[in-house]
C-alpha cells in the first residue's frame, strides 16, 4: 500500500480544478465567438434583405427617427415603421410577408385603416388610401382622410377641394396624411414626370349610406 | 353506515357543483363578446361580386381583398337597432388590393361591408374583433 500523501492529493485536485476552469472558460469563449459571428451574419443578411425589400426609403429604414406619441402604436401591425405624425394621427409604412407595401394610419379615438398593394407597383406609382369615420348614428359617411405612401423623389401632394381650391402638402418620410371633408382629388408627380391622380370624391360618393342586409351580395 | 351519514354532504357538494357550473355558463353567456371573431365572407367564395355583406357579429375591424386586382373598399358598420347602421370606419384603396378599416374602439354588433371601386371581381372579406389594425 502506498501511503496517502495529502499534499500531493491537494495539488492534484487543484490542477484538476484549474484544468476544469480552463475548459469552461474556453467553452464560454467559444460560445461568445459563435454568438458574435451569428449576430454579424444575421445583421448582414437583414441589411442585404432590407436593401432589396423596397425602393421606398422609409421601408429601408432611411427615415428620421420618430417616437410614437400616441397609444395608437399598440394597434399597428408588427414590423411597421412609424413614418410620420400629423396632429393626432400616426402614419406607418410596412413591407409585409406577402411582398406588399402598406400605408397604415391610426388616429387616437377616431379609427384607422390601411391599404396594401404589390410592392413593385407601389414602389413605381405609390398608393393612396381614402378612409375615415365614424359617420352619423343614423347612417352616412364620416370624415374623409387621405393617407399616401409615395416613391422616393415625390416631394409633395396637391390637394384639390370640390370648390376648386388647391393646396400643397409636403411629403414626410415617403408619407402624407390629411383630413378634408370637401376633398375632390389628390395628385402628385412621379419621378418619371407622370402625374398620378386619385379621384377622392368619386370614391367617397360611391359608398352607401347604409349597408346591405347581413350575408347578402350583389 | 358512514356512507349513509355522509350522503347529505355529498348532496350538498353535488348542488354546489351544479351551482358553480350554472354560474360559469351564465358568465360565459354574458361574456360572449369576449370570444374572438375572425370570420371570412362571402360564403360562396370564390365567386364574382361587386359588394358583399358579412353576417352580424361582434366586430371592430373589416378587411377587404380584391383578388382581381382592382381598387377595394372596406367598411365597418355598427348596428344601432331599428334598421339603422352607423359607419364606424371605412377604407378604400386606389392602387392597393387590400384595404382594412379599423374602428379602433370596443367591439360592437354589426357587420363588415366590402365593395370594388370599379367593376365586379373576386372579392374576399374578413371581419374580426381584434385590437390590432391590419
Amino acid at each position: 500500500m502506498f501511503p496517502i500523501d495529502s499534499t500531493s492529493s491537494k495539488q492534484a485536485l487543484g490542477r484538476r480544478a484549474v484544468a476544469a476552469a480552463i475548459v469552461v472558460a474556453l467553452a464560454v469563449a467559444g460560445m461568445l465567438v459563435a454568438t458574435a459571428l451569428a449576430s454579424t451574419s444575421t445583421h448582414k443578411s437583414s441589411t442585404s434583405r432590407s436593401a432589396k425589400v423596397s425602393d421606398i426609403a422609409v421601408l429601408r429604414g432611411h427615415g428620421s427617427a420618430l417616437r410614437a406619441r400616441k397609444a395608437a402604436t399598440a394597434f399597428a401591425p408588427a414590423g411597421s415603421v412609424l413614418a410620420a405624425v400629423f396632429g393626432e394621427t400616426e402614419v406607418f409604412a410596412l413591407h409585409n410577408s406577402g411582398n406588399e407595401d402598406c400605408v397604415i394610419h391610426l388616429t387616437a379615438g377616431a379609427g384607422g385603416g390601411s391599404i396594401c398593394g404589390a410592392a413593385a407597383k407601389v414602389e413605381a406609382e405609390g398608393e393612396v388610401a381614402v378612409g375615415g369615420g365614424p359617420g352619423p348614428v343614423s347612417g352616412g359617411i364620416g370624415s374623409v382622410r387621405v393617407s399616401a405612401l409615395v416613391p422616393d423623389g415625390v416631394s409633395s401632394l396637391t390637394f384639390t377641394d370640390r370648390d376648386g381650391t388647391k393646396y400643397v402638402i409636403a411629403v414626410t418620410n415617403n408619407v402624407v396624411e390629411h383630413e378634408d371633408a370637401n376633398l375632390a382629388s389628390v395628385s402628385y408627380a412621379l419621378p418619371s414626370g407622370a402625374i398620378k391622380t386619385t379621384n377622392v370624391a368619386a370614391v367617397v360618393d360611391q359608398l352607401p349610406t347604409q349597408p346591405g342586409a347581413p350575408g347578402s351580395s350583389s | 353506515m358512514a356512507a349513509i351519514l355522509s350522503r347529505p354532504g355529498r348532496v350538498r357538494q353535488l348542488l354546489l357543483g351544479v351551482a358553480v357550473a350554472a354560474a360559469c355558463a351564465t358568465a360565459g353567456a354574458v361574456a360572449a363578446p369576449a370570444l374572438a371573431t375572425n370570420e371570412y365572407f362571402p360564403s360562396c367564395y370564390p365567386c364574382i361580386s361587386s359588394s358583399d355583406n358579412a353576417p352580424e357579429n361582434w366586430i371592430t375591424n373589416v378587411q377587404a381583398i380584391n383578388h382581381s386586382g382592382g381598387g377595394i373598399c372596406a367598411t365597418v358598420w355598427k348596428n344601432n337597432g331599428g334598421g339603422n347602421y352607423q359607419e364606424m370606419a371605412y377604407e378604400c384603396g386606389s392602387g392597393g388590393e387590400t384595404a382594412t378599416a379599423c374602428s379602433y374602439s370596443a367591439e360592437f354588433v354589426g357587420h363588415g361591408y366590402i365593395k370594388t371601386e370599379t367593376s365586379a371581381g373576386y372579392l374576399r372579406g374578413r371581419q374580426d374583433n381584434y385590437k390590432s389594425c391590419g
